[in-house]
């Protein structure tokens, strides 16, 4: 039997052993950890630098070629005004928090405003690749085949910016198939509202145009577009109404179901705006931005007028291919606006 | 507070004066407690100095919600389950290990039990079942209350009562057969 002095002698010189050791295990592992770390810090970090270098290389290219197209912009917008002057004088430019449908050319929203050091992407091809844009060109081919030429009253039209379209992944949608248009609807708001829905989804405030419309590419039925500079968002129908013996038709559409790209989205949260668009024959004659009350918590709505002399209105079809219509803007004239 | 837990508290203020007093204080207790597990002295032995081995090492905290020595013991039964179930397999002794192993439990029980009638008793206790060993041991002659023994051996104060009982039936019948007369142990 050891005594106790014995014992305490064991276990002291079994714990300095043992502490000795795990030092030495901690040693050996910082050492071989450490490296690896800073191997993969330095990865990162050239990797990160090396995109940068990137970005900035294209920027600059961007903004060689932005000096040379600018000035030869010119739009097909009816009573257009500078678009500089007129965006700048509507648009608050909140910064939107969500993420905008057509997120690749987001960045040159802010240079409409003169607020970013980002500029536009000027486009080299015209490419869509999702539903708010075809909708929104359809309108505008439309617009340009039926010889549209009120002039409106109001001097708060102006000049969009650029339709701006980048070259990103094709969806695998068929673009030489043939597709019908039912109707289409054109017309303008002005949206003044500093946190509502539509102006935080589309980049702020302004002069947005709104395509109504009812296409069979997806068989959606009829749709809503919205579009602020390089901005689009598109919302489904809800229901529809004719008033009996009139020319009067309410067109009721819900945030409750979206599209973005070619995929319609159903929001669940119950955080609901439906948007109420009134016909009288060919005219549209009343916008509403409203909450939805039959959602539990209320999005919060827009403070929207509707630019009356500014809208169009075609009921007749009409085919197209999604290729024809790129075909149709490419072959405009270099740097036209839409 | 006891005196083993000042003593913790000093070796955990990095007086190693601290854990050489509460191994002086408790090492032979422990053993002996120790031995109702493994049966065997020397290994016993070993997981005493296991047990302090890992006090020094790891340091846990003493919350004071028993005493010490409750807690001192609880730790040397958590080793000695470990230990047996690392090594059941080779938990036997030669007849010469025997003979040494008689001797020194022989020496420590004078040592740590000191009063014959108790050294007769335990001797006698080393016949039982180990739960009954270990028991008997921890109430009779550590006189630790059934609440603390229930904690130093895992089991409810409930089940510590009804194996007290049954282990003095067991020690009864045992010291009967020897022919000494059973006195209630207190």
């Amino acid at each position: 039997m050891k005594s106790y002095t014995e014992i305490a002698n064991s276990v002291f010189e079994r714990r300095d052993i043992y502490i000795k050791n795990k030092k030495r295990q901690k040693r050996i592992i910082i050492s071989t950890i450490t490296p690896t770390i800073s191997c993969y810090v330095i990865l990162v970090v050239s990797l990160a630098l090396f995109n940068k270098d990137i970005f900035y290389n294209n920027t600059h290219i961007f903004n060689e070629s932005q000096s040379s197209s600018n000035t030869n912009h010119d739009s097909i917008f009816i009573g257009s005004q500078d678009s500089s002057t007129n965006s700048s004088a509507n648009d608050e430019s909140i910064p939107s928090n969500k993420p905008s449908e057509d997120a690749s050319s987001s960045p040159s929203n802010d240079a409409s405003n003169g607020t970013s050091s980002v500029p536009p992407v000027v486009e080299t091809d015209y490419f869509l690749d999702s539903i708010g844009k075809i909708n929104f060109y359809l309108a505008k081919k439309a617009i340009m085949e039926n010889s549209y030429s009120h002039t409106p009253t109001s001097n708060v039209l102006g000049n969009p910016n650029p339709l701006l379209l980048s070259k990103i992944n094709r969806y695998p949608i068929d673009r030489d198939k043939v597709f019908t248009t039912k109707m289409i609807t054109y017309f303008t708001i002005n949206i003044n509202s500093k946190y509502g829905f539509l102006a935080e989804n589309l980049g702020g405030n302004g002069l947005v145009e709104v395509v109504v419309i009812e296409n069979d590419i997806e068989n959606l039925g009829p749709m809503i577009t919205f579009r602020k500079n390089n901005f689009y968002i598109t919302f489904l129908m809800e229901s529809e109404y004719k008033e009996p013996n009139s020319n009067k038709v309410i067109r009721v559409f819900n945030t409750k179901r979206s599209i973005k790209r070619f995929d319609v989205y159903e929001n669940l949260e119950g955080e609901h705006l439906i948007f109420t668009v009134r016909y009288n024959g060919l005219k549209v004659v009343g916008f509403e931005c409203d909450s939805d009350q039959k959602g539990e918590v209320w999005a919060s709505n827009d403070d929207v007028t509707l630019i009356e002399d500014n809208c169009f209105v075609l009921y007749s079809e009409q085919t197209f291919t999604i290729s024809e219509l790129e075909a149709y803007f490419k072959n405009k004239s270099k740097g036209e606006l839409i | 507070m006891d005196n083993g837990a000042s003593s913790y508290r000093r070796f955990l203020n990095g007086d190693d004066e601290g854990l050489t007093l509460i191994i002086k204080e408790y090492k032979d207790g422990l053993i002996l407690y120790l031995n109702g597990y493994v049966n065997n002295i020397y290994v016993a032995e070993d997981i005493m100095e296991e047990t302090f081995f890992k006090l020094a090492v790891k340091k846990p905290k003493f919350n004071e919600n028993s005493s010490f020595k409750t807690w001192l013991y609880t730790i040397g039964r958590n080793v000695a389950i470990d230990y047996i179930r690392r090594n059941y397999k080779f938990l036997t002794s030669s007849i010469e290990d025997m003979e040494n192993y008689i001797k020194e439990e022989i020496n420590l029980e004078n040592l740590y039990i000191k009063s014959e009638r108790k050294i007769i008793i335990h001797k006698a206790m080393s016949n039982l079942k180990p739960e009954y060993y270990q028991v008997l041991w921890l109430c009779f002659f550590e006189e630790f209350s059934n609440e603390e023994t229930a904690k130093i051996m895992g089991k409810s104060k409930r089940q510590i009562e009804n194996l007290v009982y049954r282990a003095k039936q067991s020690l009864k019948l045992l010291l009967n057969k020897e022919g000494f007369q059973y006195e209630e142990l207190h």
